[in-house]
């Protein structure tokens, strides 16, 4: 009798893992983007609203938590105020558990960004530059921008490798 | 601080220098290399070819694919990515260094213009038909051209940039290596010096230490040479005392014979100058001795009172002699008794005392002792002599230097006395020194760290073990061990004249064999002899348990040493004869050991009894029973006349006369035993001396009842032993 039992501990814990899984994975139901999709984030995501994927047009970009923030950066003769969700909360909200993820721009370009410089810098995906949305020709729609002038060791070939322009999808592998 | 080397502290400046210059170019080749920028370098490179291939890849598009109203919106698209690479080399950090090459900015601004151009005919387009195709790709095909020869422009710049940069480098490599080869020259040049100056050192050092090898051997042989020396005086001191001792003993036997008046005199004479000789002998032995470092302290409880006391007491005739008062202070707030070497103490304030007596010839001579610092005691002697040049006051304390050569010639002495005292004082750890001005006196002054102690005093030595033999002197059978002729003639003779028959044994094994054949009432034993010394001879005496245990063995020493008297003690000898013999001293000594008496001195103060008996007795049998009445009649009628005179010196406050008044009437009543009689003089005397002649009131008053109860005690005896 105390095999059984243990099974049903077991059960119970498995179920209500899942149970949560699922609770965390519902909480917070994704309509579909009505404008022009800017972002697309695919693969190995927990939260969809289309085809598995989860589309993003700017009015959804617009009501995640956002920062502002005023850095130089190595291709702008000068300082500008950058505007944008922060990363971590379009990560968060499209449920990405991975360590890693695959940014890729309009212009084929691809990096991988390590999901922590998302929670260890206040990294945005730029949409505005001195409150313009920036144009394609300007580097956006998004563009993958490091808080440099407030972390200066920021300035080095890896994490200028990571800051990806004109990004159009993230994938999570 | 130490002086180094001119050499060695510009090489290790030179070297410093060339270190931090050395520094300097490596921070410069490093700060060179991060400036360089190579992320930059490649970036432009990259980006070069980036713009060349966007343009291929748009020609591409436009010649190979559909063309749509879908299709425009994706070659807009691609063209706004081409604009957008082209605003990195207007905007971005690559720009700066689009600027500093003339080739490749030139290119650039052809770029910019066909671009624009092409921006127009874009923005212009409404559909892409195959007219509006062929003027894209006209226009392309020329940017295309334009992009190729910048990444060429790019290319030929940067290998400018490098072989400048190569060419920099290697001019800051040679400054660098020749800075290290600087460095590395100062530090050899360093080093070198380094190295001769320990060379030098280790020369110097070795150069020390065979200096300070045959010092060392000088020093040896100088000590050695001084040790010989010691030893010889020591050695020559001992040879001098024995005959001397026989001149004196002989002299003393002399002077009791009654001689013609000339010849008294010249025994006198003779006992006098070979007594100060010896004075003289012993000086030097005790200099030697503490020349050779062989001097010991022998520290134990002292009572200051008594020996400030003992010292005075030994001057006072002298001082009597020349008229001098002879004062003694000793302060209240000492304590009773201090710790510290009573012999060699005694040593000192005795040569500092007889230097004041003998150098003053009127006033007084007061010797006082006070406490000053925490622990240490100042004996000041105090005299109104002649004083001393300030001149001479320096050498005063070295050895066998007198104040001047005609002191020598007036005074005598070795000269050794105060020497001795310094030497003495500084071996007790204290100092010693002297104030005085030529014809105001001198203050001879010594100060001594004295710790004062609760333990009881040390029994004294000379106690003689109480044992009565009731026995006259001429009944007792002695035995004398002397190895010397001349002392054994001396001991023969005085105990002869004292009335005792000896038997003589000329070494420690004679007296031995004659101990174990017959018994002897005592024992006089020289301590130094060739076969047995006089120690090891009692301590075998002792060993057996008859008679020979307990018979009273008396030390004859030749003196000096102090702890010689511990040392027969220790091996079981009862008393302690310093040679030379004096026939004042034997006669006590025989008397305590074989009568059972006790020295008068001893008597306690204050409960003195009226007459001393044994003195009577002693005259009687030395006398006889008439002589003797004859001298106490001479006594009474003497001392009858005597006391008027005390009293009208008294009333006239007189003290010089009083004193010596008092001391006459001192000795003549201690002559005849009258011992109480004897005890007041004394006190009288001491007031007279010490200044204080009011307090002699009581005992003038009493003087007259006393010397007639004194008297009358005296006739009772007489009777008594009359009746016997």
């Amino acid at each position: 009798m105390r095999v059984p039992a243990f099974l049903c501990q077991v059960g119970v814990l498995l179920g209500l893992l899942v149970a949560g899984g699922i609770g965390q994975a519902h909480s917070q139901p994704l309509p579909a983007p009505e404008g022009p999709v800017l972002l697309k984030v695919s693969g190995n995501i927990q939260n969809t609203n289309v085809d598995a994927q989860l589309l993003l047009d700017r009015a959804m970009l617009d009501d995640l938590e956002s920062r502002a923030l005023v850095t130089d950066t190595p291709w702008h003769s000068q300082a500008s105020r950058f505007e944008g969700p922060l990363l971590r909360s379009v990560l968060e909200s499209a449920g990405v558990t991975a360590d890693s993820i695959r940014v890729h721009a309009l212009n084929g370009f691809v990096a991988d960004i390590p999901v922590s410089d998302a929670y260890r810098y206040d990294v945005i995906l730029a949409m505005k530059q001195d409150g313009e949305a920036m144009s394609v020709r300007n580097f956006g729609p998004l563009f993958v921008l490091y808080p440099f002038d407030d972390h200066p060791e920021l300035l080095n070939e890896s994490v200028q490798f990571r800051s990806v322009w004109q990004v159009d999808a993230i994938e999570v592998p | 601080m130490r002086r180094y080397p001119l050499r060695l502290v510009f090489s290790a400046v030179a070297a410093l220098t060339f270190f931090a210059a050395a520094m300097v170019v490596i921070g410069l080749v490093a700060w060179r290399h991060d400036n360089l920028s190579h992320q930059v370098v490649e970036d432009i490179t990259w980006h070069s070819y980036k713009l060349d291939r966007d343009v291929v890849l748009l020609r591409n598009h436009l010649l190979f694919g559909e063309h749509g109203p879908e299709q425009l919106a994706g070659f807009r698209l691609e063209f706004d990515l081409l604009f957008s690479r082209l605003n990195l080399f207007r905007h971005s950090d690559i720009h700066d260094l689009v600027e500093d090459a003339p080739a490749a900015r030139r290119q650039l601004s052809i770029i910019i213009s066909l671009m624009q151009d092409l921006d127009a005919e874009v923005s212009a387009l409404a559909s892409l038909d195959s007219e509006a195709e062929a003027v894209l790709d006209q226009h392309l095909a020329a940017l295309s051209t334009e992009t190729e020869r910048l990444i060429m422009a790019v290319n030929g710049h940067l290998a400018e940039i490098n072989t400048a940069e190569r060419v920099r480098l290697q001019r800051l490599y040679l400054l660098l290596l020749v800075m290290i080869l600087g460095m590395s020259l100062a530090g050899g040049v360093m080093l070198a010096v380094l190295f001769k100056e320990a060379r030098d050192n280790e020369a110097s050092r070795k150069a020390l230490e065979t200096l300070s090898g045959e010092l060392e051997i000088s020093a040896r042989r100088a000590q050695s040479a001084s040790q010989a020396k010691s030893d010889f005086l020591a050695t020559v001191s001992h040879e001098i005392r024995t005959p001397l001792n026989g001149v004196i003993g002989m002299s003393e036997l002399l002077r009791d014979l009654e001689l013609s008046e000339p010849a008294s005199r010249y025994s006198h004479t003779i006992h006098d100058s070979a007594r100060q000789l010896m004075g003289m002998i012993d000086d030097i032995l005790d200099f030697s001795k503490i020349e050779a470092g062989r001097m010991e302290l022998d520290v134990q409880p002292v009572a200051l009172d008594a020996l400030i006391e003992d010292a005075l007491e030994l001057f006072r005739p002298r001082a009597l002699d020349k008229r001098l008062r002879l004062l003694g202070h000793v302060d209240e707030t000492l304590p009773a008794r201090l710790q510290g070497d009573p012999g060699r103490l005694r040593q000192v304030l005795l040569n500092l005392l007889a230097n004041a007596i003998k150098f003053t010839d009127r006033g007084m001579v007061r010797l006082s002792v006070a406490p000053v610092d925490e622990g240490w005691v100042q004996f000041d002697v105090v005299d109104t002599g002649q004083g001393v040049e300030a001149s001479l006051l320096p050498q005063l304390f070295e050895p066998f230097r007198q104040g001047d050569a005609s002191v020598a010639r007036r005074y005598g002495g070795t000269g050794l006395g105060l020497a001795i005292s310094k030497r003495l004082v500084v071996a007790m750890g204290g100092e010693i020194g002297v104030d005085s001005r030529r014809g105001k006196g001198s203050r001879f002054w010594f100060r001594l760290p004295l710790v004062p102690c609760d333990e009881p005093r040390r029994q004294p030595l000379t106690v003689a073990r109480a044992r009565a033999h009731p026995k006259q002197l001429a009944e007792a059978d002695l035995l004398v061990v002397e190895d010397n002729l001349v002392n054994q003639e001396v001991a023969i003779a005085m105990l002869e004249r004292l009335g005792c028959s000896a038997t003589l044994a000329s070494c420690g094994k004679e007296a031995l064999a004659l101990c174990s054949q017959r018994r002897f009432d005592l024992i006089l034993m020289d301590v130094q002899m060739p076969d047995l010394d006089g120690r090891e001879v009692t301590r075998r005496l002792r060993s057996f348990s008859d008679w020979r245990s307990e018979v009273p063995v008396v030390a004859m020493t030749a003196g000096g040493a102090s702890h010689d008297e511990s040392d027969c003690m220790a091996a079981g000898m009862n008393d302690y004869l310093t040679k030379p013999l004096l026939m004042g001293t034997l006669l006590m000594v025989l008397k305590r050991h074989l009568l059972g008496e006790s020295e008068t001195s001893t008597t306690p103060r204050g409960s003195t009894s009226l007459i001393n008996a044994d003195t009577l007795d002693a005259l009687d049998e030395g006398l006889g029973g008439e002589r003797r009445d004859a001298l106490v009649d001479l006594f009474g009628r003497q001392a009858r006349e005597r006391l008027p005179e005390i009293q009208s010196a008294y009333r006239r406050g007189e003290e010089e006369p009083l004193a010596q008044l008092a001391h006459q009437l001192r000795g003549e009543a201690a002559g005849v035993g009258a011992m109480a009689l004897a005890e007041a003089a004394r006190a009288l005397e001491r007031c007279a001396l010490d200044g204080c002649i009011e307090d002699a009131r009581g005992v003038i008053d009493a003087l007259p009842e006393l010397l007639e109860r004194t008297l009358a005690a005296i006739a009772r005896s007489e009777r008594r032993a009359s009746q016997t």
